[in-house]
């Protein structure tokens, strides 16, 4: 193709070489944004959907009526990936304040009463206690949730930034001789003003003083409004506030999260009863929902803007490549070469440098991002992206692809559309 | 000037105008003439000789005839309207009417994509400067007519290495036209010309850059395609001379001047002016 010959000699080397060089560091940098965006997309999501389930629905029932419930749901929308019982209440507990510590225990019939220092007589066992600092009755939102071999139904294993503490504890009185109140021992990540070691105690739970243990996993997630939120077991819930066979809630998880408003109409539907109230978690964490979406636009911002940038480079130098050229097109007129062909030398130029720029811009972009990550893992982590990886998809390069090609062709043109215009014989008298 | 008739004729322009209004901050200073009812036609197979003083139209006339110039009014400006204040008025800088017929079509009437198939098929330009593209080789410019036609490389390359030969430039065809000599490159661009077996070579002093020992060849190399392939020439040159041989006879079919209106044919006359 006699065009495709012709537009590797119009535009200078070096020029060709400027623009493709610029092309793959601007591919290369969107496909790192997109994908340490996409870490950052799925790690929220994580935290905002991590706590709450795709869909829940509330209503005051027992834990048959639940189940009877459940399996109506479960048959009618096949989109569901996991249906449970769960108990969501508000309740009034003490939250003391502890720092832990070691204390000497001595085994005294039936109870075990621990020191921070020897006393009395008896075979010493030591054990990590506590130490009461401070005290405040506070009102605790409770999930009380189904748990399958011990393992949760959403994914509570690790809070970001978080961690989790189960001990089993023997105590019955703090270093000061407080008596410690049945509870629930914790320790608390960074999303609370709660941050440390704390006991939490119900009042429903004061006439067990004996022992106090803890059953399943007990999360503290992040702070809604004021309260603190508190998930563990539905049966340590129910056991905890005396609530035995009570259930409030049916948590509701989907194979596509995003479809979550649509199946909630379709309960609604299907329920027909006003008494339920039903709720789906992208209403819920609007805020947090329209923040990632703000981020996201934010980014098509700045990566739009840097397409304006590069639209203007890639303009300028095709319509410099036109003046400097305006003899040669001119012999190609003079020597019958059709307008078309003129458009398509310069159409093929840029699409050259698109593609070629492209193809290497991604792959630099991929190493780029699993470079990068692997540089700043740590840091990454810090910033609270769990486990961050390249996310790459065959749709973002799809995109990133399209975007820059079709960047190139529409600049080019104005400069194609202006050496079409050129006058041979003006141009040949230069 | 013998007048052909249109079936005999493979170039007739009748009736050309051309004028340049020449305008200087939005009035028109002066109007010049170029051509005034020019009548003007070359048989099929004829070598023609166009010649005339500086700015009488010589090029502007091969222009038109080879479709890179068009025949009407172009490039408007504004300009005051002083008769009665109203509204500026749009003039052509350049004003022209007329008709040119050639091999039989109205160039008028060609546009776009038309008019560049009938330049590449029928019309072989050659140039003062030759005009050559430096970053392909001797092959692949005069190849160039022949692939923008539309046929492959392969035949392409292979006619115009015939014509290198014929030209005495095969040993060449690698090179790239930097390192020719004047003549050389001239040859190359009439060989670039000749590719699409065009009814018609166009030559625009095609001499004029050249040093005297290659002015003769490329005029008997003229010459000779006229007599053996019957190309029809027209060339226009200010070196009247070297279309006359040692005896002093005209070595073309006929030689006009543009000068005047009518043009005036010199074809019977001597190289230094007088009847023959």
């Amino acid at each position: 193709m006699i065009e495709l010959t012709l537009s590797k000699y119009l535009v200078k080397r070096i020029y060709s070489i400027l623009l493709t060089l610029g092309a793959i560091i601007g591919v290369a940098c969107l496909i790192i944004i997109l994908s340490l965006f996409y870490n950052y997309y799925l790690s929220s999501e994580k935290v905002f959907m991590g706590i709450h389930p795709h869909i829940e629905i509330h209503k005051d029932m027992t834990e048959i009526e639940s189940r009877k419930m459940i399996q109506y749901i479960q048959k009618q929308i096949p989109e569901i990936e996991t249906i449970q019982p769960a108990l969501y209440i508000k309740k009034r507990a003490e939250i003391s304040e502890v720092n832990r510590t070691k204390v000497f225990c001595v085994q005294q019939e039936d109870n075990m009463v621990c020191h921070t220092r020897t006393e009395g007589t008896g075979t010493l066992h030591t054990r990590y206690g506590f130490h009461i600092i401070k005290k405040q009755s506070i009102d605790i939102l409770v999930k009380g949730i189904c748990l399958y071999n011990d393992q949760p139904v959403m994914d509570f294993q690790k809070l970001i930034n978080g961690a989790t503490n189960i001990n089993r504890i023997e105590q019955y009185e703090d270093t000061n001789h407080n008596a410690l109140p049945p509870g629930f021992y914790l320790e608390q990540g960074l999303f609370t003003t709660l941050s440390g070691f704390y006991l939490i105690h119900f009042n429903e739970l004061e006439d067990r003083k004996k022992q106090y243990w803890l059953n399943g996993i007990l999360d503290m997630g992040t702070k809604k409004g004021k309260n603190p939120l508190m998930i563990m077991s539905l049966d340590s819930a129910q056991y905890a506030l005396k609530m035995n066979d009570f259930v409030n809630t049916i948590e509701i998880r989907i194979k596509q999260p995003y479809k979550a408003g649509q199946l909630t109409y379709q309960i609604r539907e299907l329920l027909s009863d006003n008494s339920f109230l039903i709720e789906n978690w992208i209403q819920k964490e609007k805020a947090s929902f329209t923040f990632l979406t703000i981020i996201k636009w934010m980014i098509f911002a700045i990566v739009f803007s840097i397409s304006i940038v590069a639209a203007i480079s890639i303009f300028s130098t095709l319509y410099l490549t036109v003046l400097e050229n305006q003899k040669k097109i001119s012999i190609l007129k003079a020597l019958g070469m059709k307008d078309s062909s003129i458009y398509i030398i310069f159409l093929l130029k840029t699409l050259t440098i698109g593609i070629v720029s492209t193809v290497l811009g991604c792959l630099s972009g991929f190493a780029g991002s699993y470079g990068f990550i692997y540089l700043f893992k740590e840091n990454l982590e810090k910033l609270g992206l769990e486990n961050p990886q390249p996310h790459i998809s065959l749709n973002d390069i799809g995109i990133v692809a399209g975007f820059t090609i079709a960047l190139f062709l529409i600049t080019a043109i104005i400069p194609a559309r202006n050496a079409v215009k050129i006058d041979p014989i003006e141009g040949l008298n230069q | 000037m013998k007048e052909n008739t249109l079936e005999e004729s493979i170039i007739n322009i009748i009736n050309l105008n051309r004028s340049y209004n020449l305008v200087e901050g939005k009035q028109l200073v002066s109007r010049q003439q170029i051509f005034q009812n020019l009548n003007f036609s070359v048989k099929r197979g004829e070598f023609v000789g166009v010649v005339g003083p500086s700015g009488c139209g010589k090029s502007t006339l091969l222009n038109i005839i080879g479709s890179l110039d068009s025949v009407g009014n172009k490039k408007y400006v504004k300009i005051l309207n002083l008769q009665n204040n109203e509204k500026d008025i749009h003039i052509p800088e350049i004003e022209g009417n007329g008709s040119v017929f050639v091999n039989g079509q109205d160039i008028h009437l060609l546009k776009g994509s038309r008019k560049a198939h009938f330049i590449n098929q029928h019309i072989g330009f050659i140039f003062q400067f030759h005009h050559l593209i430096p970053e392909l080789t001797v092959l692949q410019n005069v190849a160039l007519p022949m692939q923008i036609k539309g046929e492959s490389k392969k035949n392409a390359f292979q006619k115009a290495m015939m014509l290198l030969k014929d030209m005495d430039m095969d040993s060449h065809a690698n090179r790239k036209p930097d390192i020719l000599s004047g003549g050389e490159k001239q040859r190359v661009a009439i060989a670039r010309a000749l590719i699409n077996s065009p009814d018609i070579l166009l030559a625009d002093e095609p001499t004029g850059s050249l040093h005297p020992q290659f002015k003769k060849d490329i005029i008997n190399l003229f010459i000779r395609l006229n007599q053996e392939k019957k190309i029809t020439i027209v060339m226009v040159t200010h070196d009247v001379a070297s279309l006359y041989n040692e005896q002093k006879e005209l070595m073309i079919t006929r030689l006009f001047d543009l000068a005047g209106s009518p043009v005036i044919d010199l074809t019977d006359q001597s190289v230094d002016g007088q009847t023959t």
